[in-house]
C-alpha cells in the first residue's frame, strides 16, 4: 500500500512536470489545455471507482461478507473525490477555453448526476451506520452504475433539444505521442494513488470494525 | 403433519450467534424443541429473547450458526413460513380495517378461503367484534385478534413474544386455554415471558436466556423463584 | 397475481378510509402547479412544470405508503410470499396514486399554461404512463430501502431525483414535442428511453427488493 502511494505520487510528479514543461502547447486552446493531463485521468479513475463500488455491492448482497461492504464503502468515498476533481478541473478548463463554467453536454451532465447519486450513497452511510445502512447503500451502488448509460443517453437527447453554441471535444481527434505519453503517465499515477488510498481506507475500516467488535464484545 | 423420527424436532438451532453492528446479542444459542412441546423462554428485558424468536420465525438470519425447521434442512423458506405462526409483541393488524377485513386479508396471504375466516371468528369468540375497526379495540381484544391471525393457517409451530404482557386476568386466562388447545392438537408452542408464573400455568418446559445463551431446558414445576431472580441479576450484571 | 390483487386491494381500502396519501400528494401537486404557473406560465414552461410536479408529488406520496407499512411489514414477510410480489404490489399502489395526481393536476396545467393539453391528450398519455411507471419503480425500491434502514424520509427525494433525472429529461422532451404539435414518431427517441428506463428499473427493483427487506 505504501509502495503504491509512493510510486503513484512520484509518477504523478513526473507526469505533471512533463505536462507543464515538455508537452507541446495545443494550437487552438493554448496553455489551459494542459488541464487535460489531470482532468482525463481523474474521470477515468472516478469511473473505475464506481465500478468497484458496483462489484463490491453485488458481492456484499450475495455473500453478506462485510469485507465486500468495506471495499464498496471505501471506493465510494474515493469515487466522490475523483468526480469532484473532474467537475472542478473541467469547469476551470471550460471557463478558459469556451468561456463558460458549465454546459449541458452529455459527459458533463452524466458526471454531475453521478456526483449527486454517490453523495446520496455517502449520506446513507453517515445516517445509517453499520450493517443497517450497508444493504441500503449496496442497492444505491448497483442502481447508480445501471443508471450511467441511461443518464448519458438522456443527456444526448437534452442537447438535441437545447443546442449549444459550442461543441465540446475534450480530446479532439487522436492525440500525438508528445501529448499521449504524459497523459498515460498521469493515468497510471492516478490509478496507483487510487489503489493505494483504497487499500488504506479498507484497512482503516477493517481496524475500526475489529476495534468495535472487541469493545462491544467485552462490554 | 407427519410425526416420524425425522420430524421429532420442530426447531433445531445450533450455535446461533447474532450481532448488530458488532454487538453480540446472541452468543451461541443451542435449542431443540420437540414437536408438540410447549417451551417458555424466560429472561430479563433486552436479554435477546426477541432476537431469538425472530430468527426462529425466519424473519432474520443469524450471523453464525443455523436453524433447521421440522427436521427438513433443505425445505425452501416459503414452505417453512407456511407452517409457522407468529404473535410478536407489537400488533400486526391494520388499525383502519375491521377485524374481519384483517383476517380476510391475512388469510388471503396464505391462500385460505373466506369460510376459514368465518370459522376462526367463531373459534376465537370474535363474532361480536367482527365489524369493529381494530383501532377501537382494547389491548386484550387486539391480542385475541392477533392470536386468531397467527392461528388462521393452522401452523405447526406457534411463536409468541411476551403474549401475557398487559393482559387482565380474564384475557390471560383465555390466552392460556387457546395455547393449551393448540398444543393438544399437536402444535409446538414457543413463547417468551419475563414472568415465570405464566409458564407454570401452561405446564410448559422452561429455559432461561442469560447473557445471550440459553440454560438447559427444565420443567416449569421445578423452578425456584429465588434462583431465577439470582440468574436475572447475574445476566444483567 | 391473486396475491398482488389482494395486497393492492388492501392498500386501496386503507387509502380510501384515510385518504391521507392522495390528499397530501394531490394538494402538493396543485400547489406546485400554481407556484410554477405564477412565476412563468407560458406554453413553453408547461412540460417542465408538469414533470417537476409529478416527480415531487411522487416523492411525497411514496414515503408515506411504506411508512404506513412500517409495523406490518413483519406480517407480509412472514407469509409464504415471494418478496418480488410485495414489491410489485407496492409499486402498483404507488403508480395508481401518481396517476391520480397526474389526472387531477391536468386541468390546472391546461388552464394556467396551455390549452393544447386537451387537444393532444391521447398522445400525452404515452409519456405520462411510461414516465409514471419508472417513477413508481425507483420510488418504491428507495422508499422500501429508507424504511428498512430506518432512515429519515426526507432522504427519498435526495436519493431518487438524481436517479430518475434521465427519465424526467426524456419525459419533458416528449411532452414538449407533443405540445409543439409534433407527431408521435418524432419523439420516438424520448419514448424509447422511457421504455428502456422502465424495463431496466422495474426488473432491477423487482430483483433487488428481496435484499432490501431481508434481514
Amino acid at each position: 500500500m505504501r509502495v503504491l502511494l509512493f510510486l503513484g505520487s512520484a509518477l504523478m510528479l513526473v507526469g505533471v512536470a512533463w505536462a507543464l514543461l515538455a508537452a507541446p502547447t495545443e494550437l487552438f486552446q493554448g496553455a489551459p489545455q494542459r488541464i487535460m493531463y489531470l482532468h482525463v485521468p481523474s474521470v477515468v479513475t472516478a469511473y473505475v471507482a464506481l465500478l468497484v463500488v458496483f462489484a463490491g455491492s453485488v458481492l456484499y448482497l450475495w455473500r453478506r461478507d462485510p469485507r465486500w461492504d468495506r471495499l464498496a464503502r471505501s471506493s465510494a468515498e474515493l469515487g466522490v473525490l475523483f468526480i469532484s476533481m473532474t467537475l472542478l478541473s473541467g469547469a476551470i478548463w471550460g471557463k478558459a477555453v469556451w468561456g463558460a463554467w458549465w454546459t449541458w453536454d452529455a459527459r458533463l451532465t452524466t458526471t454531475l448526476i453521478l456526483w449527486f447519486i454517490y453523495i446520496g450513497y455517502l449520506m446513507v452511510r453517515a445516517w445509517a451506520p453499520g450493517a443497517r445502512g450497508a444493504r441500503a447503500a449496496a442497492i444505491i451502488g448497483i442502481v447508480g452504475v445501471l443508471d450511467i448509460p441511461i443518464i448519458h443517453w438522456s443527456a444526448i437527447l437534452l442537447r438535441t433539444l437545447h443546442p449549444q453554441p459550442t461543441v465540446f471535444r475534450p480530446q479532439g481527434p487522436a492525440l500525438p505521442p508528445s501529448m499521449l505519453i504524459p497523459l498515460v503517465i498521469n493515468l497510471v499515477a492516478f490509478m496507483l494513488v487510487f489503489a493505494g488510498l483504497l487499500l488504506l481506507r479498507v484497512r482503516q475500516e477493517r481496524t475500526l470494525d475489529a476495534l468495535a467488535e472487541t469493545l462491544e464484545g467485552s462490554a | 403433519m407427519s410425526v416420524g423420527a425425522v420430524d421429532q424436532w420442530a426447531v433445531e438451532a445450533r450455535g446461533l450467534v447474532k450481532s448488530f453492528d458488532h454487538r453480540p446479542v446472541l452468543r451461541g444459542v443451542d435449542l431443540r424443541v420437540r414437536t408438540g412441546e410447549t417451551l417458555a423462554i424466560l429472561g430479563a428485558n433486552g436479554s435477546g429473547k426477541t432476537t431469538l424468536l425472530r430468527l426462529i420465525a425466519t424473519l432474520s438470519s443469524p450471523t453464525r450458526g443455523g436453524v433447521v425447521w421440522f427436521g427438513e434442512p433443505s425445505a425452501p423458506l416459503p414452505e417453512i413460513r407456511r407452517r409457522i405462526g407468529l404473535v410478536p409483541h407489537e400488533s400486526l393488524l391494520y388499525d383502519a380495517l375491521t377485524v374481519e377485513e384483517n383476517l380476510r386479508f391475512f388469510g388471503g396471504l396464505y391462500g385460505l378461503a373466506p369460510s376459514r375466516v368465518e370459522s376462526a371468528l367463531d373459534e376465537h369468540a370474535l363474532r361480536p367484534l367482527a365489524l369493529r375497526r381494530v383501532r377501537v379495540l382494547s389491548r386484550g381484544q387486539r391480542q385475541q385478534v392477533n392470536l386468531a391471525r397467527a392461528l388462521l393457517h393452522e401452523p405447526d409451530l406457534l411463536i409468541l413474544d411476551e403474549p401475557y404482557t398487559g393482559l387482565d386476568v380474564g384475557a390471560s386466562g383465555r390466552l392460556t386455554s387457546t395455547l393449551r388447545a393448540c398444543a393438544s392438537r399437536g402444535c409446538t408452542v414457543i413463547l417468551t415471558t419475563h414472568d415465570p408464573s405464566g409458564a407454570g400455568a401452561l405446564a410448559a418446559d422452561v429455559t432461561v436466556m442469560l447473557d445471550g445463551r440459553l440454560t438447559e431446558i427444565m420443567p416449569a414445576a421445578g423452578l425456584d423463584a429465588a434462583l431465577l431472580a439470582d440468574w436475572f441479576r447475574e445476566g444483567r450484571r | 397475481m391473486r396475491v398482488v390483487r389482494l395486497l393492492v386491494g388492501k392498500d386501496l381500502r386503507l387509502e380510501w378510509r384515510g385518504r391521507e396519501i392522495v390528499s397530501a400528494m394531490g394538494l402538493l401537486a396543485l400547489l406546485l402547479a400554481i407556484v410554477l404557473g405564477a412565476t412563468r406560465s407560458g406554453p413553453e414552461a408547461a412540460p417542465a412544470a408538469m414533470w417537476v410536479t409529478y416527480a415531487f408529488g411522487a416523492t411525497l406520496g411514496f414515503t408515506r405508503t411504506f411508512a404506513l407499512e412500517r409495523d406490518h411489514l413483519t406480517a407480509l414477510l412472514l407469509a409464504p410470499l415471494d418478496r418480488g410480489l410485495i414489491f410489485a404490489a407496492k409499486a402498483l399502489t404507488n403508480w395508481l396514486g401518481l396517476v391520480v395526481v397526474q389526472v387531477i393536476s391536468l386541468p390546472l396545467f391546461g388552464a394556467l399554461f396551455t390549452e393544447t393539453i386537451w387537444t393532444r391528450l391521447p398522445a400525452l398519455a404515452l409519456p405520462m404512463l411510461l414516465g409514471g411507471i419508472g417513477l413508481a419503480a425507483v420510488g418504491t425500491l428507495f422508499g422500501g430501502l429508507i424504511v428498512q434502514a430506518r432512515l429519515r424520509e426526507a432522504l427519498l427525494p435526495i436519493l431518487m431525483l438524481p436517479v430518475v433525472l434521465p427519465l424526467v429529461i426524456a419525459a419533458v422532451g416528449a411532452t414538449t414535442g407533443i405540445l409543439d404539435g409534433l407527431p408521435v414518431w418524432a419523439i420516438g427517441a424520448q419514448l424509447q428511453l422511457l421504455l428502456v428506463f422502465d424495463i431496466i428499473f422495474v426488473t432491477a427493483s423487482f430483483l433487488l427488493f428481496e435484499y432490501v427487506v431481508e434481514e
